[in-house]
């Protein structure tokens, strides 16, 4: 039976709703600023700079800021934000004249994103409800495109990559931070969802 | 990499390579799957 992409995505939204109600309960992955922090390379500094609400459940598995910062005024999309932590260190370097449209299709992350633009103060940040593989942006708009764990849970990878492109200015930049299995995963196992989010 | 560069993206490289599920519940599948962390860029020319 085929990976059915719905039922993928209803127990993505189940696992991160969870993931941003409870940070802390204990996950098979990691969460927070210490561990984004101690392995992933992030500033302490900064992350202390940012409310617990935005960095508490961070759950990517890279860096993407690290590859370089969008100058003030830039437009940068993070596909699959969550409550925003890539998103608001991103708004922090582009700025009040800047945008940083932060697209999630979970509704709890959402919502905790755009309480968390309330908690900053930091307008720029725009949360959009939507799909990696249809991002809510126009063609050719964004200066910075961003992701940190998200792709990976993307069956189809080649469209979102597209849709990455397709949203990006000429000179537009594609920064992500992912994870990639090494050992060949048999065919019947990659459609099983719990495989994709366990 | 492949994947990158087929939709179109050109000057792509890695510029880290770690294991984010290092003391997580789920190392252990983890290194079961050789499942590694990494950093990536490119540019739309």
């Amino acid at each position: 039976m085929a990976l059915d992409t719905n039922i993928l995505r209803d127990e993505i939204q189940k696992v991160y709703t969870q993931v941003v109600c409870d940070p802390k309960q204990g996950y098979h992955f990691h969460t927070g600023p210490d561990y984004a922090a101690d392995l992933l390379g992030y500033s302490r500094a900064e992350l202390a700079e940012l409310p617990d609400s935005v960095t508490a459940p961070f759950a990517g598995v890279g860096n993407p800021l690290s590859m370089g910062q969008p100058g003030p005024g830039r437009t940068v999309v993070d596909i699959g934000a969550g409550s925003g932590m890539d998103a608001f260190l991103a708004a922090k370097a582009v700025g009040a004249s800047g945008h940083v449209i932060a697209v999630d299709m979970t509704d709890a992350m959402l919502e905790r994103g755009r309480d968390n633009v309330a908690l900053t103060g930091m307008r720029q940040v725009e949360f959009r409800n939507g799909l990696a593989e249809a991002l809510p942006v126009d063609d050719g708009t964004v200066d910075l495109v961003i992701s940190n764990g998200v792709i990976n849970l993307c069956p189809d990878k080649a469209i979102v990559l597209r849709e990455a492109f397709r949203v990006l200015k000429p000179g537009g930049r594609l920064q992500i931070g992912d994870i990639i299995v090494h050992k060949d995963i048999p065919a019947a196992a990659r459609e099983k969802v719990e495989i994709w989010t366990a | 990499m492949a994947a990158i560069q087929n939709a179109g993206f050109v000057d792509v490289d890695i510029t880290w390579r770690g294991k984010p599920f290092t003391g997580a519940a789920g190392q252990a599948k983890a290194d079961m799957f050789e499942l590694e962390g990494f950093n990536i860029r490119g540019r739309k020319p």
